[in-house]
């Protein structure tokens, strides 16, 4: 489903060029669970940003499921963005004036296909049918990633990308948000890639990718 | 992405900003609404002028005496003293050219313990017919009044309401300076074709005012008067007749080819268009006004926004990050420019409606100002505000579409 091969990237600040990555060679199937894991400024999130067609790479060749990401236009990275990969991240990133189900609602509007009841179910799933009207501010942290994971689910994704999911979470709702990951992969059969520091969260995972300066030293 | 949805995100963008809003649209709230309201009274205006201009008649011309030259300074128009009862005389030539002349004076005018002071206008019979002057109750100063210098007067609507109160002004004697005269008759108020200028006024005979009243003459004896209304029958001769009047009159006052008259020849005409330049001239001076607002108005639209942009630096990585286009971000942040403009526009629109309204029912010199709101101005307002937000909306919302949705979730 995702090959990756060479893929390096290179930031340029100012005079001084940083690789981020340098050659990342990866092949994950669908269906499976990755964690990724690696010291600050290993280059995950780089990678993870690069896997979710948020950033193109410097080099190398992106294919997702069979579609060679490299040489697309803008607006087609962000029909992927859309159609194939839900997000999922340590501070949820929900719009703050946007309700539970309105949050939920809007990657389906982005698509023009605006649909209360896929929102309400999607939120239903994680349990949160209780709360469609609240505003993230009167959410506590483990029902704002609940919704973010409401807002990825409802785009029926063929990937999830979940960038340190648990790091804003206390240990019991951390447990909640891994066993819904864990669900989504199990019924839906949704490959889940997750970026960690936490050996709990990466426990869940059946391969743990190590990286380290920009390069796979272990699960590759 | 459906269209009604992009206005639903804005609409949600707009609210969650309320305050700030509100302060950034009061530019554009001032500008639509002088916009709206600077038409309409200019339009009263102009209908205001014309029925004034329509009740006394197009036709008309007047002569007023030149400035006085001493010592080179020129002096005040009218100031001279160079106009004669004669000249009136000499310019009629009935029944196609009709003169009516006015000396004038200003004093004190008793009844009882009631006292104005207004003007006190010394005509000829021919006034009645020259001003379109209507006669209420009496008579009209008659030719015989005017030989013998009678002591009776014509009263003004507002000089009857003023000092007679509730009571009849007939046959009463009211005080002139120190004279007694005889009220002969009232006149019909011309409301707001007058102007404020003949319902205020007392007509007695031209002949006591030069002769009695405010005995003036000129070093050769004639009696001197302040104005001589000629009204010419047909309308396309006024400027023959203008001619005519112009070289009799150098020739009564025996002005040589080089020197200039010492009396002014105006028409009607002229005057009417002075009147709209002076009220075009307001209008375009607040359009102007209504222009810079806007412009401010529009400069505050733009640096909200780019505030925006920055500030809401986050919410543009998610939406991308949740697949927004580039061109759904601009569209979303065009939107609520134009959102904020529409919203000022409308409410200035109102505003300036609310001020037409007040402003219409007003006394303007004399006048009774209909404020007429034209659709016109609205739609002009409407689309120069909407525009002006479309304009300073582009910049910042190029910024927030030209974000890289990594950056934009880094630095939200």
């Amino acid at each position: 489903m995702i090959e990756l091969s060479s893929i390096t990237k290179v930031y340029s600040m100012g005079k001084v060029k940083i690789h981020a990555l340098q050659g990342i060679t990866l092949h994950i199937e669908s269906g499976e669970t990755i964690a990724i894991m690696g010291p600050s400024g290993s280059g995950k999130s780089t990678l993870m940003s690069i896997l979710g067609c948020l950033d193109k790479p410097t080099s190398g060749s992106y294919k997702l499921e069979g579609i060679e990401v490299g040489g697309l236009s803008d607006d087609r990275l962000a029909w992927i963005r859309n159609k194939k990969v839900g997000f999922i991240f340590q501070s949820f990133n929900l719009l703050s004036h946007f309700t539970a189900l309105e949050n939920v609602e809007l990657a389906l509007i982005l698509r023009g296909e605006r649909d209360r009841c896929q929102a309400l179910e999607a939120l239903r799933e994680v349990g949160l049918s209780e709360r469609i009207h609240h505003k993230p501010n009167e959410l506590s942290g483990g029902e704002q990633q609940r919704v973010a994971i409401a807002r990825a689910l409802v785009q029926r994704p063929a990937l999830v990308l979940a960038d340190e999911p648990t790091g804003n979470l206390d240990s019991h709702s951390s447990e909640e948000i891994m066993s819904l990951l864990d669900q989504l992969n199990q019924q839906d059969g949704i490959t889940i890639i997750t970026v960690t520091h936490d050996q709990k969260v990466s426990s869940h995972a059946r391969r743990v990718i190590q990286i380290q300066d920009g390069m796979v030293v272990d699960g590759g | 992405m459906k269209f009604t949805d992009n206005l639903w995100i804005a609409f949600k963008g707009l609210s969650a900003n309320k305050l700030r809003i509100s302060l950034t649209i009061l530019g554009i709230i001032i500008g639509a609404a002088a916009i709206v309201s600077v038409v309409s009274v200019g339009k009263g205006t102009e209908v205001l002028v014309k029925s004034w201009v329509e009740g006394i008649g197009t036709n008309l011309i007047f002569v007023t005496p030149g400035a006085t030259v001493e010592e080179g300074i020129k002096g005040r128009l009218g100031s001279a003293t160079t106009l004669t009862l004669e000249d009136a005389q000499a310019i009629t030539s009935p029944p196609e050219v009709v003169a009516a002349p006015e000396a004038h004076a200003l004093l004190q005018a008793t009844f009882r313990n009631q006292n104005i002071s207004t003007r006190i206008v010394g005509v000829t019979p021919e006034i009645e017919s020259v001003r379109n002057m209507k006669l209420g109750e009496g008579r009209f100063i008659s030719p015989q009044d005017i030989e013998l210098r009678s002591l009776v007067c014509v009263l003004g609507s507002k000089v009857v309401e003023n000092l007679f109160g509730g009571i009849d002004p007939g046959d009463k004697l009211i005080k002139i300076g120190d004279r007694h005269f005889d009220v002969i008759g009232t006149l019909e108020s011309k409301g707001g074709s007058g102007l404020g200028y003949e319902d205020d006024m007392i007509l007695i005979p031209i002949t006591t005012v030069t002769q009695r009243v405010a005995p003036r003459r000129t070093p050769s004896g004639e009696h001197t008067i302040n104005l001589i209304n000629v009204r010419i029958s047909e309308q396309d001769r006024m400027t023959d007749e203008e001619d005519r009047i112009s070289s009799l009159l150098r020739q009564r006052h025996r002005i040589a080819p080089s020197q200039e008259d010492d009396f002014v020849i105006a028409s009607m005409e002229e005057a009417q268009e002075a009147l709209t330049g002076v009220s075009d001239t307001f209008g375009w001076f607040l359009l102007v006004v209504a222009l810079v607002a806007l412009t401010v108005g529009g400069i505050g639209i733009m640096n909200v926004m780019l505030v925006s942009v920055t500030e809401r630096t986050g919410e543009i990585g998610i939406l991308r990050a949740v697949g927004a286009r580039r061109r759904d971000i601009l569209t979303q942040f065009l939107l609520e420019a134009i959102g904020i403009s529409f919203g000022g526009a409308v409410a200035g629109i109102l505003i300036g409606c609310g001020i037409s309204k007040l402003v219409s029912g007003m006394e303007i010199a004399g006048g009774i100002i209909e404020t007429l709101i034209s659709l016109d101005a609205v739609l002009a307002a409407l689309v120069v505000t909407v525009a002006v937000g479309l304009f300073s909306g582009i910049y910042p919302a190029f910024r927030a579409a030209r974000l890289n949705p990594v950056d934009a979730l880094r630095h939200g």
